[in-house]
């Protein structure tokens, strides 16, 4: 019931919802147990009924025009801002940093993507489903699980670089402008669909 | 790092069988680009089949694909390849160390236990008092 409840306040973003969430979920899983097959996977069905719970109750009252949308930075975003690719294993900048940020840091950052991504980051990193399980959890296909884990967890990356800049607890040295150069941000116009790849896979791999 | 030229890429790995990846069987590179069909308006510079023979990750594959590596669900010959080319890589095996601490950090600072007088007004809504 706790790692229910954590997730249902990181979807719901406040403890009153996540309360109702929770006991709703639980609520229609005495009732469904007998669509329960011996053999599945109890925890999946179990965030499976949380989640379209959740999108069901909560999603139309939360949802934004841009809901969809999310800014694409490059891969190993805070990695590559922290000096990585400068420094020795266990560096003092990227310890400084993971020991530095904060619960509520990476709570808000969870809470600051949009739906999709949220919820896709939440099932693989928080609660660590398989793709195919979030597959199924979700009802969509890998291939959409992936491309939302893959852009959700960059996005999550510069969002707590982001909350770190502002308390300046970055290194000086700038390392990232190698990846500025390719980063493709807002001002250019660098928002695509979340379900692009599904789309456009056959284009880009052939 | 010992690479057969002539070894034909299996077919039964994730991404060869998953629709979006549908195409990324006919070599180790391809699904490399396949991968970055995830930030299709992103960096575009991708590595050749000429810049690395069949079997082998170049740092730059390894920075694509180390989120889905670390998953567990990279393709067994990708999977292998980065795993090779990470023993013999001191600047990625940095990277491998950071994104994994990275995610240990996130998984243990994004929990919220349920307050115990939530939990006591929900078993007994749930009849379980």
């Amino acid at each position: 019931m706790d790692q229910l409840y954590s997730a249902a306040m990181r979807m719901t973003r406040n403890p009153a919802d996540a309360e109702d969430l929770v006991q709703e979920t639980y609520m229609k899983a005495f009732r469904g147990f007998e669509n329960f097959r011996e053999g599945t996977n109890l925890k999946a069905w179990m965030y499976r009924i949380l989640t379209n719970s959740y999108i069901n109750r909560y999603r139309q009252k939360q949802r934004r025009p841009d809901e969809s949308d999310i800014a694409d930075v490059e891969d190993m975003y805070l990695y590559r801002r922290l000096g990585g690719e400068n420094s020795e294993i266990g560096s003092s900048a990227e310890d400084a940093f993971l020991n530095s940020i904060t619960d509520s840091e990476v709570k808000a950052a969870i809470e600051a993507l949009p739906e999709n991504f949220r919820i896709a980051v939440l099932l693989a990193d928080i609660e660590g489903f398989a793709y195919k399980e979030i597959s199924e959890i979700l009802d969509i296909p890998i291939g959409t699980v992936m491309s939302r884990i893959h852009r959700g967890r960059k996005a999550l990356e510069k969002q707590l670089h982001d909350f770190a800049a502002e308390r300046n607890l970055l290194p000086d040295a700038d390392f990232g402008n190698e990846a500025d150069d390719v980063s493709v941000g807002d001002s250019a116009g660098g928002h695509a669909r979340e379900d692009e790849p599904d789309d456009s896979h056959t284009e880009i791999a052939t | 790092m010992s690479t057969d030229p002539n070894s034909q890429p299996s077919q039964d790995d994730v991404f060869a069988a998953s629709p979006p990846f549908a195409n990324a069987g006919d070599g180790f590179t391809s699904s490399f680009v396949a991968v970055d069909a995830f930030n299709p308006a992103g960096p575009q510079v991708i590595s050749s089949p000429l810049d690395n023979p069949p079997g082998q990750a170049t740092c730059l594959d390894v920075h694509r694909s180390l989120s889905v590596y670390l998953d567990g669900e990279l393709a067994p010959s990708q999977s292998a390849a980065v795993q090779q080319h990470l023993g013999t890589c001191p600047s990625c095996q940095t990277a491998q160390a950071f994104q994994m601490q990275f995610r240990t950090t996130l998984a243990a600072k994004a929990l919220d236990p349920m307050p115990d007088d939530v939990r006591a007004r929900i078993t007994k809504a749930l009849g379980f008092e």
